[in-house]
């Protein structure tokens, strides 16, 4: 990927998060979901976030929006999108952000939509809140807006309920509303796990066209490494609430260093070459509430030693802008 | 394939579904769900059916094992007719040909401890003489499957997703089958947990001389286990073949565009050929005509008007074409 030409004034990231802890309080202590995570993210990038189920991959989108209910509660860090800083904005401040200039991408297309209101009444609410349109205006923008995501016949499915739509076009419309606005980051926590290949396919290329011909960046959270690689130019891998490894995607996907993402990337079953065992992490992911102190995959880790049951690894750069947290992956040592 | 060692062998299965009358008068009108459907499955074969949602693959599976009762069409397991015998006569059949279902937070029973689930099935066949024997057989598959002694006596709440999958395996193997219905079994799971899983379903079929019917939508892990492998279209099979002859060599247009949609590691997906619009409903029982053509790009008059049937292109690879057969 070619890189995109810096912006006139603006700071270096669109959003430089530093630190990130989110913890929620529970009845039976305190989960760590989101533990010290930076990274940050340029203009025009698209930035894949990996995990398995409960890394923290999700609370670390909705931490961004600062869409954190109690019990959970963000802790500790900076977040600074357009160099300014998020967690010090007052709640009146971030719904002029949120859907705005930040807007967001659930999972589940059968739940996001209001089933009582048409399709139009929702995409012109949000044109009417923060585009300030109304009227013939917001209609017409709804409907090229539906045309933009690949609906046939926009003219007339703007009139329908959400129950008359497939998953697929579902998740189109609210693709539709969350780029009614144009804002600067799209963050899409897993917008195609609920959907068919063929449907992902077309959907993850035109989200994909549609955010680089805005020039908007956009965070894609996913379990599916394959899907995240294809379209991003950079990817974290999460474990246990923390980010174990970063840097361009190529160089994550074709030289993985932490034992975890070789893990990963080893049992995912391939779609060309000879058919082999695959290869299995042992163990389970260890309970949130008794977190090992050290490293957080060390009692799932081959190459694990003393020190790493007490130190946590800090992130080091083993090759250029790629980042582990491994006492021994890569170079073997510090 | 001689007809030995064929395990199941089904034959032109149809089911149909009512669909909701618009007016009092009119005639019920029925749905394919699935529609002429043919498959055999030899002893110890893993047999991948794939297909997106709705395309019928589930309906067909249950078909088989007559969870539906078949419109049209015979299943033949053993050498035995069993499409039409009556659930009494069905019961001896019921224990050789078993299932694991795709969501394992809801297929256990969260009120049974893991103990008594897979007991039950061994008493219900009466496959053991005494409840004491028939909790020593139950401890055996779920040490087979990896859960420990001493978990036995827990709730299906207190295990993760993949453990509560290594559970439903236990319980399809409590009652010895040949056969079993995998559905979606690794997909309500993460990948790490995944590939446990489906090392797990390989080994067992070893040990066990276990058939497989292995139904997916993650074409990736219908590759990694499968011997053949079938491709659905709106009820319709409409390729089949060896794995490699599915994924090395796929013939027809709508497995190209199916293949060219999964993503692939490191590879930019916006190169792969996207297939345009989304799969429509289920064609009415007087439809003719095939399933794919309005989506084809290659498509002619035929597709249109005749239904196309499985031909042998190459042996062993069928598929259901007008205009593959180059």
């Amino acid at each position: 990927m070619t890189n995109i030409p810096e912006v006139r004034k603006e700071p270096e990231y669109l959003l430089d998060v530093r630190e990130l802890k989110t913890y929620f309080h529970t009845f039976k202590g305190i989960v760590r979901a989101v533990d010290g995570v930076s990274f940050s993210l340029k203009k025009g990038e698209v930035l894949g976030v990996v995990g398995e189920s409960g890394c923290g991959k999700s609370v670390t989108g909705f931490s961004v929006l600062r869409l954190i209910d109690p019990p959970g509660r963000i802790e500790g860090g900076e977040i600074i999108f357009e160099g300014e800083s998020l967690l010090k904005k007052s709640e009146r401040e971030m719904e002029k952000i949120r859907g705005n200039k930040i807007s967001m991408i659930f999972q589940d297309p059968m739940t996001s939509l209001n089933p009582v209101y048409t399709i139009k009444k929702q995409i012109c609410e949000t044109l009417e809140l923060h585009g300030g349109l109304r009227g013939r205006e917001a209609h017409n923008r709804a409907v090229e807006l539906l045309r933009l995501v690949g609906i046939p016949s926009p003219e007339s499915r703007v009139n329908y309920y959400p129950h008359q739509f497939s998953g697929g076009m579902r998740q189109r419309v609210i693709i539709a509303i969350s780029l009614a606005t144009s804002p600067s980051l799209i963050i899409a926590d897993e917008p195609t796990t609920a959907l068919d290949v063929t449907v992902q396919a077309q959907l993850i290329k035109r989200l994909y066209q549609l955010v680089k011909s805005n020039n908007s960046s956009m965070i894609l959270i996913s379990h599916d490494l394959s899907l995240v690689s294809g379209v991003s130019d950079n990817i974290i891998v999460m474990y246990c609430g923390r980010v174990i490894e970063k840097g361009p995607s190529e160089s994550v996907i074709s030289n993985p260093a932490h034992p975890y993402t070789v893990g990963l990337l080893e049992s995912i079953p391939k779609m060309t070459g000879e058919r082999k065992m695959l290869q299995q992490i042992s163990g389970l992911v260890p309970n949130p509430f008794e977190m090992p102190m050290g490293c957080s995959f060390y009692p799932r880790c081959e190459l694990g030693q003393k020190i790493c049951e007490t130190e946590y690894p800090r992130l080091r750069e083993i090759e250029e802008e790629h980042y582990v947290s491994c006492h021994f992956a890569g170079g073997r040592n510090f | 394939m001689s007809g030995e060692d064929k395990l199941l062998d089904v034959r032109n299965i149809t089911k149909k579904f009512p669909l909701a009358r618009t007016g009092i008068f009119e005639k019920i009108k029925y749905v394919n769900a699935v529609k002429d459907f043919s498959v055999s499955i030899k002893r110890k074969e893993i047999f991948g059916l794939v297909g997106e949602s709705g395309c019928g693959k589930s309906t067909a599976a249950r078909t088989i094992i007559r969870l539906y009762e078949p419109d049209e069409g015979n299943i033949i397991y053993n050498g035995t007719d069993i499409s039409r015998l009556t659930e009494k006569e069905l019961r001896p059949y019921r224990k050789k040909m078993q299932m694991v279902f795709q969501n394992p937070y809801s297929s256990l029973n969260p009120r049974h401890t893991v103990k008594e689930i897979v007991t039950q099935p061994i008493m219900f066949h009466k496959l053991a003489d005494d409840r004491s024997e028939a909790e020593e057989k139950a401890m055996f598959y779920l040490d087979k499957v990896g859960v420990l002694r001493s978990q036995i006596d827990r709730y299906p709440h207190q295990f993760s997703g993949g453990q509560r999958q290594r559970i439903s395996i236990a319980r399809a193997l409590a009652v010895a089958p040949d056969f079993i219905i995998a559905d979606e079994p690794v997909s309500a799971l993460d990948v790490s947990i995944q590939a446990q899983i489906l090392n797990l379903l390989l080994d067992l079929r070893e040990e066990f001389s276990l058939s497989f019917m292995f139904i997916a939508h993650d074409l990736a892990v219908v590759r990694h286990v499968s011997d053949r492998v079938g491709i659905m279209y709106l009820g319709c099979l409409v390729e089949y073949g060896s794995y490699g002859q599915i994924f090395e060599n796929p013939l027809h247009p709508y497995t190209k565009t199916l293949l060219s949609a999964v993503p692939v590691l490191g590879k930019r997906s916006m190169d792969s050929v996207v297939l345009s619009g989304e799969v429509p409903s289920a064609p009415t029982e007087d439809f003719t005509g095939c399933v794919f053509a309005h989506r084809c790009t290659r498509h002619t008059e035929v597709c249109l008007q005749q239904t196309p049937v499985l031909k042998e292109i190459e042996p062993g690879h069928y598929i259901a074409c007008w205009s593959a057969d180059k």
